[in-house]
Parts: structure tokens; C-alpha cells; sequence
């Protein structure tokens, strides 16, 4: 039987299955019979995923030679989490899919979309060498982008245009590094790449290079813009995808390609630090100016993605350190995505509730998931900043007083950040939509696990972590925040509530940056030609579906609270 | 004669005879004169793959002409010659059908489909030449037998556009001829030889070869298309869809390319004309066309326009792959001779169809064509696709390689052409590919007027572009097989730089 296992394991055929079923599905739409089939077997696509994540060893890799530049599939150190993860995300998104897009005009181009960007996605964990990467990265990238615009309104049109832009452009930076890398390294192949033997100055370029090309999928500061714009207007399954699994696409990138553990750079590695923690903070900021539920979960992923970054930064500063942020950083990446992706589940179904107990139990979900990410104790959220705090003790020797001040100061904020979005997202009575019970079956099986995968697996890395919360310093570490946080939110909700007219707090429309660049674009635009006009006009114009958006939030009935 | 040189003959016969033949059919034998080009077409390509396999295990093809007295006609099959060569095959054998299909009751079809398939052999003549005067007696030929093409449909636009082109192509022309003449009095040879015959006559004449160098890329500049010799090849879309097709992919546009390759590789040598100092200026001005047409790409509201800019950017990344210096590069450079031409043709075929099936010559028309023609579109997404240099279509194993010798050879900038020119490509297809499918027709058609209209365009049209947009995938999901474009081109390298 194991020999069996072993066989398959080690067949190349196993592991290009992962990226061939997801598209076998979707081909299923190319004949009228059929069409039906490349919807309802959506959520089994990424069954082989799930079931190799679960049974193979770690390192296991198989070589396709004839394969692009010659490709390697399997399973890298630490990717076996990243691909349960994707692979959880995209089964239960595409069961929610299944329900949730029934009454879409497109329904079918959506889930052959859907598809596709799925076996981009889980192609870009198991992919070992760079070509690979980078073409189920594309696969991805570009398939995502119909799902984006899908709901075909001028929001989500400049939504999908703005996405595409920047993402063309992390596509075209991430080539450049590939091609450094692979150059000076003399392999594609992750596992093979040594960097002792480099030049100094082309080995940072292609560093430099690589952050920012995976960094705009990441939501590294001031490549972020489109995540608040794409994650509002993409329908809710993708909003999850994308948050929950692509965001991780960029961060796998990093840790495949980055010379971690051969290199120590300790100004280039603060400078990533530096960025990813001006992220952790801004993302926060920006967060509670926003008005739409998603715009704030999207804002918030900036922030989570930037307490990653910084884990990424101590990683290139001191390689000491490595193994201990590694495990950091993919416990982080686990909570984040588990979590993230259930907000977005849980925020279209408190909207669409009808009955009484969906409310509450909605309501539950939020206040469960709101703390969790905010690491509250004993939710996964806890687990992973516990690990990111050890990781900062044994990172570089300055940044260890910097952090543990600003890591809990960094809780708050998502506390705040996740109060408003409870506020925003509160369920409220609406006129009944019938749910699909797929809906509801995926929405509750990705809350449960978001809130349980963490304890139970991977088994060996959390294990120190839950000793370390035993001792009771961690708990009150880990309380502080979100009561200081709820407080603080609760005291600006009764005074804002007391004050009539409503003092409301300053907006900023999602997508920051790019707003304010508008104006900018504006004043060009009237001696600029029109080539460049019409080109600047497709990815700044603030679109009047903004304010629509927002001012569809703000009349949902009987609104229990506002800030 | 042995069986080598017999070999070479039908190779060229195998289109001269139809082109001759049919020239002599009258108008109406249409089923007659389908039969003889595909024959022709079949013929070929059965010969190429037999040659091919000859070639890969060391076999030389070789046959002489008794021309001028000295100075015979001499063909010669190497690893490079055979490159061009199964391009030309097979995309004139996807092209027949297409063309067969698209002038489907149009009038003087005996003249197109003569000179049609006169313009493959002299192609073909242009691949296997093994010196540089048969080469240029075939490159001469070929823009004579284009010119009937071009001007084809007889309108005032179509002849302008044809005599643009015979000026452009004629000032090339003997530009050439001076710069063989004078190598000629230079070198005493013009015979092509790997790694190049002109380090050995370096000595004091190092101004004569250079001003040479300059009216070689100067003559094959003007069919290459390298800004500012270019301006004849966006007027000359005004062709039938199959000749721009061939024209863009193969024949024309391709041979200003091969000639480049040819020059750089077998008469200077790489190695040579970058030690000459060459090589750079080459860069840049292949660099400033690669920009240059994209940009002006950017502008074009006609669809066959804009893929004619699309054309004189991508075909520079041949010669930018030869003037990088670095044995990768050039790599690069040459597999993007087929990779250009599978894509390109896809491209070139779906403009057609869609002129012919929907009417739609513009792009500012194409909104939400995806819905009435999938499969036109898809084949198109594809190339577009791989234009941009978007794994795993063919185009992006040219980038690949191109940035690996840029690399190498410590130009570095040439990695920010690259990525300018994939910027600009994804900037002037892109919104086209979000018209397509993502924008709502500009018509109200219903489903159930969509099914009464036909949906697609008719198979002789339809196959021929999935079948290149198909190889196109295949070419670069696959490049790593023996059987690759790729690993032909590694084959060519390793002859050429004696590795």
C-alpha cells in the first residue's frame, strides 16, 4: 500500500494533476452537455491538492523535463501549509461559488475563470523551478482579472483595470529578477540555487527587483492600491480567493527566490522591514477611513501583509534567525489567509440574512473572527503573533526594542480596525434572500477551521508556541490590545452617536494613492495627448461608482450603530 | 547528383512547379488548383522532415548552379537554413488552406495562388542559400513576387502601398548589392561559413568592413523593418489577410531578419563583430525600434495597422538577440524567428476572419465579438498572449532567453527593453482582449439571433488559426523537448559558436 503511495508520489503525472484537474474541469465548458459539470465540480478541483498537501513528505519533487525550460514539481520546505491552505481556500470558495453565483448573468465564464485562476494558484505552491512559477503565476494573475471586473459595473471595470496595471507590472519586475537570478545562479531550480559565489550589486538588484515584482500580489505599501479596489468589487468568492490565497502567491514567491539564510544585508533587509511595518501601520489608518465592510478587510490585509514583510526583512537581515522566522511567517500567513478568507464569507451572508438565528450566528462569526485576527488569546490569531514575537527576539539586536513596541501597538490597530469593520458589517434585518445551503455549508466549515486548523496542524510548529502561552505572560500580552481597542472604539461610537448631526471621520476612498493621483493625472491630462490621456484616465479616474458604493452601504436599513 | 542535392531540388520545386502550373490554370479550376498547392504544401513539408532529420545527425545538403562564371548558385542546408525552412513549410501549408477559404470566390485567384507559392520558394531559396550573391538573388526575387501580392486587390490604397513597398524594398535591394560587391573585392569570398570568413582579412581593412557592416543592416533594415526603414510595411496591410499573414510571419518581413542573422553569424561572426565594436550600435537601434513600434502600435484604431507596428517591434528582437553578443542571446534571437512567425500568423489569420465572418476591421468594432466568434477569439487570446511574453506561450521562451544574454553579457539595460516592450504589448493588447470578452456588443444580438447568424468563421479559416495558436502553446509549454523550436536552436548555436 505505502509502496503504492510512494509510486504515485514520486510520478510526475501526480503533480502536474494538481494543476491539470482545476482545468480538465473547466473544459468541461466547452460543450453544451457538459456545461453544467464545469459548475457543480468546481469545489472537488482542488481535491488533488488537498489530498498530495495531506499525504506527501516534504521535499518530495519530481522532475517533467520536456516541460517549458524543464520543469520541477513538489513540495518545498514549509509549502506543505501553504498548500492545504490554497487548496482548503479554493474547495470551500468554489463551494461557495457554486451557491452564491446561481443568479449571475455569467455564471458559466465566471467558473471557468475561477478555475483557471486555481490551477495558477495551486501551480505557483507546488512549482520548483522559475519558469514554472512564473507561468502559473501569469495563469493566475491574468485569469484573476476576469473574475475582478465580473460584476461588468464602471466600479468594478476601474477596479480590474488598476489590478491589471499593477499587476502587469509586478509580472514584468518579477521577470527581470527571474531572469538575474537564474542567470547568476546558473539553475531555475529553487532547490539548487546557491548564492556565496555572487556579486554583491546584481544579487541585490535582483533582490530589490523580486520584492517589488511579488510584492504588488502581497500588498507591499504603495504597490496596494488595487487590493482595496479589487477585493471590494470582485464577487464575494473571489474577494475570499484573492484574499485568503493568492494574497500568499507573492510571499511564497519571496520565500522561494530571496537568498535567505546565505546573505546578510542589514541596511536592504531594515529598508523591507522599514516598508512592511509603515504598511502594518498605514493599512490600519487608511482601513478606518473606509466605508465599505470589504474596502476595510482589504485594508486590513495591507496591514497584516505588512507585519509579514517585516518578518520577511529580519529574515534578509540576520540568518541566524532563519528557521524561527520561516515557521513565524508561515504560521502568520496560515492564520491570516483562514481568517481573511472567512470575513469575506461572513460579511456577504450577514448581509443576505433573513433569519433570526443566521443573524446571531453571523454576528458570532464576526466577533469570533474580528478578535481572532486582532490575537485575541486562544484564537489562532494568538498563535501566530506569539511566534512573530519570538521571531523578532532572535532577529537582529536593534530591531527587537522597535518591535516589541510596536508589534502590540500594531494589535491595536487591527483591534480598531476590525471594530469598525464589525460596526460595518454588523447583520441586520434585511428582506429575505433565500441562501443556498452551499453557501452556508462553506461559509461554516471555513469559519470552523479558521478557528481550529491552527491548534491541530502543522502539528510539531505550534506545539512550542502553546507552551509558551501557557505561561500566562502571553495572555495578558495578547488581552491588552483588544480591550484597549474595543474601549477605544466603543468610547468613539457612543460620542459620535451623541453628537447630531453625526460627526463622521474623514474618508478616504479604497484605492488611496491612486485617488489622490487623480487630481494629479487631471491637471496632465489637459496638455497631455490623447494617447496618454486616454491610458491615464482608464487607471486614475475616481469613478462615480466610489461614492455609489459607498452610499449603498450607508442607507442599508435600520443601521444599529455608525461611526 | 546524390540523393543530398535531389533533396534540395524538390525542396524548391515542390512550390515552383504548382506556382508555374497555375499560372496556366484558368480561372475557374479552383479544385485543381487546391490540389496542386496543397500537394505542393504536403510535399514539402514531408521532404523538410526528412531533411531535418538528416541535418540534426550531421548530414550537409549541398548543391551548385552554375551561375555567373566563379560565381555559381550554391545551397546548402545547415542547422539555421533548416530553421527558416520548416517555418516556411509549415506555415504555408496552414496558410494555403486559410487562403484557399478567404478568396473563396474572389476573382484572379490563379495570380495570387502563382505568385503566392512563387513567394514560398524564394523564401526558401533565401533559407538554403549558401552565399551571400544567391542569397541576394533570392531576397531580389522575393520582392518581386511579393509585389503582385501586395497590390492584389487593385484599389488605388492596395497600389500605392504596393509601389511604397517596391521603393523601399529596391532602395534595400541595392544597398545589398553594393555591400556584396565590395566585400566581394574585399574578402574574394562570399561564401557563408559558422562563426564568419572575415576576421581572417581584418587587417587594415577594419573602416572597409565596418562601412559594410553599415549598408548591410542598412539593405536588410528596410525588409527587417528597423525604424526609420520601416515605413512600407504598415501601409502594406492592405494585402489580403494571407499575404500579410505570410508576409509578417515569414517571408518578407522574415528574411530582412534572416539576412541580419546571416551577416552577423556566417559573414562577420559574432564573435568578430563584437570585438569590431558592431554590435552595440545594432543594439540600440534594434532597442529604438522595439519601443518604437509598440508605441506607435498603441495608437492604431485598425486592427491589421496595429499588429503591422506589433510587427516591427517583435521582429527586432531577432536582431537585438544577434547584436547582444552573448551566445544565450543570440539563442534568444533566433528561436524568436519561429516563435514570431507561429504567433504573428495566429494574429494575422483571426484579423482575417474577423473582416470576413463579422465585417469588423477596427478595434474600437471588437466590442463583445468573443460572444459570436469563441473560437477566432481564443486563438487570438493566445497570441496576444504570447506577444506579450506570457508563459507558457512560445514568445515568452524568446524573452526568457534574450534577458539570460543580456545578462550574460553584462548589458543590463537591454533587460529594461524588454520589459518596456512587454509594458507596451500588454498596453496595446490587452484592452483589445477586454473588448472582446468582458465589453457588451455595441449590437443588441440575442442568443437566439446569435444562433441563427453563423456564430464562428467557416473551418478553412477557423482551423488554420487554432492550429498555429495551438502550436504556439505547445511550442513554448514543450521547449524544453528535443523536438523543439528551442532545442533546434540550441543545435544552431552549438554549430555556430563551435561549443
Amino acid at each position: 500500500m505505502t509502496e503504492i503511495l510512494n509510486e504515485l508520489l514520486n510520478a510526475g503525472g501526480t503533480w502536474l494533476f494538481i494543476i491539470l484537474a482545476p482545468l480538465l474541469i473547466a473544459s468541461f465548458a466547452v460543450f453544451p452537455s457538459t456545461r453544467k459539470m464545469a459548475i457543480y465540480l468546481t469545489p472537488f478541483a482542488a481535491a488533488p491538492a488537498l489530498l498530495l498537501s495531506l499525504t506527501a513528505p516534504v521535499g518530495v519533487s519530481v522532475d517533467l523535463p520536456a516541460l517549458l525550460l524543464g520543469t520541477r514539481l513538489g513540495l518545498g520546505e514549509g509549502m506543505q501549509v501553504f498548500l492545504l491552505l490554497t487548496a482548503v481556500i479554493w474547495t470551500l470558495a468554489g463551494l461557495y461559488a457554486v451557491g452564491a453565483m446561481r443568479s449571475s448573468e455569467h455564471r458559466l465564464r465566471f467558473h471557468i475563470l475561477f478555475l483557471i485562476t486555481m490551477s495558477g494558484n495551486l501551480g505557483v505552491v507546488i512549482a520548483q523551478d522559475m519558469a514554472t512559477f512564473y507561468t502559473t503565476f501569469a495563469v493566475m494573475t491574468f485569469a484573476s482579472y476576469g473574475l475582478v471586473i465580473h460584476a461588468n459595473t464602471s466600479y468594478a471595470t476601474r477596479a480590474g483595470r488598476v489590478y491589471l496595471s499593477m499587476a502587469i507590472v509586478g509580472e514584468v519586475l518579477l521577470f527581470a529578477s527571474m531572469v538575474v537570478f537564474a542567470q547568476l545562479t546558473g539553475t531555475i531550480y529553487f532547490d539548487e540555487m546557491r548564492f556565496d559565489q555572487i556579486p554583491a550589486t546584481p544579487l541585490l538588484i535582483g533582490s530589490a527587483l523580486a520584492v517589488l515584482g511579488l510584492g504588488v500580489k502581497s500588498g507591499l505599501l504603495g504597490l496596494h492600491m488595487w487590493m482595496p479596489l479589487a477585493y471590494s468589487a470582485a464577487p464575494t468568492p473571489a474577494s475570499a480567493v484573492l484574499s485568503g490565497a493568492m494574497v500568499n502567491a507573492g510571499l511564497i514567491g519571496w520565500l522561494r527566490l530571496l537568498p535567505f539564510g546565505q546573505v546578510e544585508w542589514p541596511v536592504f533587509g531594515a529598508i523591507v522591514a522599514a516598508v512592511g511595518l509603515a504598511g502594518a501601520f498605514i493599512g490600519v489608518a487608511f482601513g478606518i477611513m473606509q466605508r465599505h465592510p470589504k474596502s476595510v478587510l482589504a485594508y486590513s490585509s495591507v496591514s497584516q501583509m505588512g507585519l509579514v514583510t517585516v518578518m520577511i526583512g529580519l529574515g534578509l537581515m540576520s540568518p541566524n534567525a532563519l528557521p524561527i522566522v520561516f515557521s513565524a511567517i508561515i504560521l502568520y500567513a496560515l492564520h491570516h489567509a483562514l481568517v481573511k478568507a472567512s470575513l469575506f464569507l461572513v460579511e456577504e451572508n450577514s448581509r443576505t440574512s433573513s433569519g433570526v438565528l443566521h443573524r446571531y450566528l453571523m454576528g458570532a462569526a464576526i466577533v469570533l473572527l474580528s478578535l481572532s485576527l486582532a490575537g485575541a488569546p486562544f484564537t489562532s490569531g494568538m498563535v501566530a503573533k506569539v511566534a512573530m514575537k519570538s521571531a523578532s527576539i532572535s532577529g537582529a539586536g536593534d530591531w527587537y526594542g522597535t518591535l516589541a513596541v510596536l508589534l502590540p501597538v500594531s494589535s491595536l490597530g487591527t483591534a480598531l480596525l476590525m471594530f469598525r469593520f464589525a460596526v460595518l458589517a454588523w447583520p441586520a434585518p434585511t428582506h429575505s434572500i433565500s441562501v443556498s445551503r452551499t453557501v452556508k455549508l462553506a461559509t461554516v466549515f471555513l469559519v470552523g477551521l479558521a478557528s481550529t486548523l491552527i491548534w491541530i496542524w502543522p502539528a510539531g510548529t505550534s506545539q512550542s508556541v502553546a507552551n509558551d502561552i501557557v505561561n500566562g505572560k502571553s495572555i495578558w500580552a495578547s488581552i491588552w490590545p483588544v480591550l484597549a481597542g474595543a474601549i477605544i472604539g466603543l468610547v468613539t461610537l457612543i460620542v459620535t452617536r451623541r453628537h447630531r448631526p453625526r460627526r463622521r471621520l474623514p474618508y478616504i476612498p479604497p484605492g488611496d494613492l491612486l485617488s489622490w493621483t487623480s487630481a494629479q493625472i487631471r491637471k496632465v491630462r489637459r496638455n497631455s495627448s490623447q494617447l496618454l490621456r486616454d491610458w491615464l484616465e482608464s487607471c486614475g479616474r475616481p469613478s462615480s461608482e466610489v461614492s455609489d458604493i459607498s452610499r449603498r452601504v450607508e442607507k442599508r436599513p435600520h443601521r444599529v450603530f455608525d461611526i | 547528383m546524390n540523393s543530398g542535392s535531389a533533396m534540395l531540388l524538390v525542396v524548391m520545386l515542390s512550390s515552383l512547379v504548382p506556382a508555374i502550373l497555375i499560372f496556366f490554370l484558368r480561372e475557374e479550376r479552383h479544385r485543381l488548383r487546391s490540389v496542386l498547392n496543397l500537394a505542393g504544401a504536403v510535399l514539402k513539408l514531408a521532404v523538410v522532415g526528412f531533411m531535418l532529420w538528416g541535418v540534426f545527425h550531421g548530414k550537409v545538403y549541398e548543391l551548385t548552379i552554375p551561375f555567373l562564371p566563379g560565381l555559381p548558385l550554391h545551397l546548402h542546408a545547415d542547422a539555421l537554413s533548416m530553421f527558416l525552412i520548416t517555418l516556411s513549410a509549415l506555415l504555408w501549408f496552414f496558410t494555403t488552406i486559410y487562403a484557399i477559404g478567404y478568396l473563396e470566390g474572389a476573382p484572379h485567384r490563379s495570380r495570387f495562388f502563382g505568385f503566392f507559392s512563387l513567394c514560398v520558394s524564394a523564401t526558401v531559396g533565401i533559407a538554403l542559400a549558401g552565399d551571400l550573391l544567391t542569397f541576394l538573388i533570392f531576397y531580389e526575387l522575393l520582392t518581386l513576387t511579393t509585389y503582385p501580392l501586395v497590390a492584389h486587390k487593385g484599389t488605388e490604397k492596395a497600389l500605392k502601398a504596393a509601389k511604397t513597398y517596391l521603393k523601399y524594398t529596391m532602395g534595400g535591394g541595392a544597398v545589398l548589392l553594393l555591400a556584396t560587391v565590395w566585400l566581394y573585392q574585399t574578402a574574394g569570398t562570399l561564401e557563408f561559413r559558422e562563426q564568419g570568413f572575415l576576421s581572417a582579412v581584418a587587417d587594415g581593412n577594419a573602416a572597409t568592413l565596418t562601412i559594410i557592416f553599415v549598408l548591410f543592416i542598412v539593405g536588410f533594415g528596410v525588409k527587417a523593418a528597423l525604424v526609420p526603414l520601416h515605413g512600407w510595411l504598415p501601409q502594406a496591410m492592405v494585402a489580403p489577410a494571407p499575404v500579410s499573414a505570410l508576409l509578417h510571419a515569414v517571408a518578407v518581413v522574415k528574411a530582412g531578419a534572416f539576412g541580419i542573422v546571416r551577416v552577423v553569424s556566417d559573414v562577420y561572426g559574432i564573435e568578430f563583430s563584437a570585438a569590431m565594436g558592431l554590435l552595440t550600435p545594432l543594439a540600440i537601434a534594434a532597442s529604438i525600434t522595439i519601443v518604437y513600434g509598440s508605441v506607435r502600435a498603441l495608437a492604431q484604431d485598425d486592427l491589421k495597422r496595429r499588429l503591422a507596428f506589433s510587427t516591427v517591434s517583435q521582429v527586432s528582437y531577432i536582431t537585438l538577440g544577434m547584436a547582444l553578443g552573448s551566445p544565450l542571446a543570440a539563442l534568444g534571437g533566433i528561436v524568436h524567428l519561429v516563435h514570431q512567425g507561429v504567433m504573428k500568423i495566429t494574429l494575422f489569420f483571426c484579423a482575417g476572419n474577423l473582416a470576413e465572418t463579422a465585417g469588423v476591421f477596427r478595434i474600437s468594432q471588437m466590442n463583445g465579438i468573443g460572444r459570436r466568434m469563441p473560437w477566432t477569439m481564443g486563438a487570438f487570446t493566445v497570441a496576444a498572449f504570447g506577444m506579450i511574453g506570457i508563459p507558457p506561450i512560445a514568445g515568452f521562451v524568446s524573452k526568457w532567453h534574450l534577458g539570460l544574454g543580456a545578462v550574460s553579457a553584462g548589458q543590463h539595460w537591454a533587460i529594461l527593453i524588454l520589459v518596456s516592450s512587454s509594458l507596451l504589448n500588454a498596453a496595446y493588447f490587452l484592452p483589445i482582449l477586454h473588448a472582446a470578452w468582458f465589453k457588451k456588443s455595441d449590437q443588441e444580438i440575442t442568443d437566439r439571433e446569435l444562433s441563427l447568424v453563423r456564430r464562428d468563421a467557416k473551418w478553412s479559416l477557423l482551423t488554420p488559426a487554432l492550429a498555429t495558436a495551438a502550436l504556439s502553446i505547445l511550442i513554448g509549454l514543450f521547449a524544453n523537448a528535443e523536438t523543439s523550436p528551442l532545442s533546434w536552436a540550441n543545435l544552431i548555436m552549438q554549430r555556430e559558436f563551435g561549443l
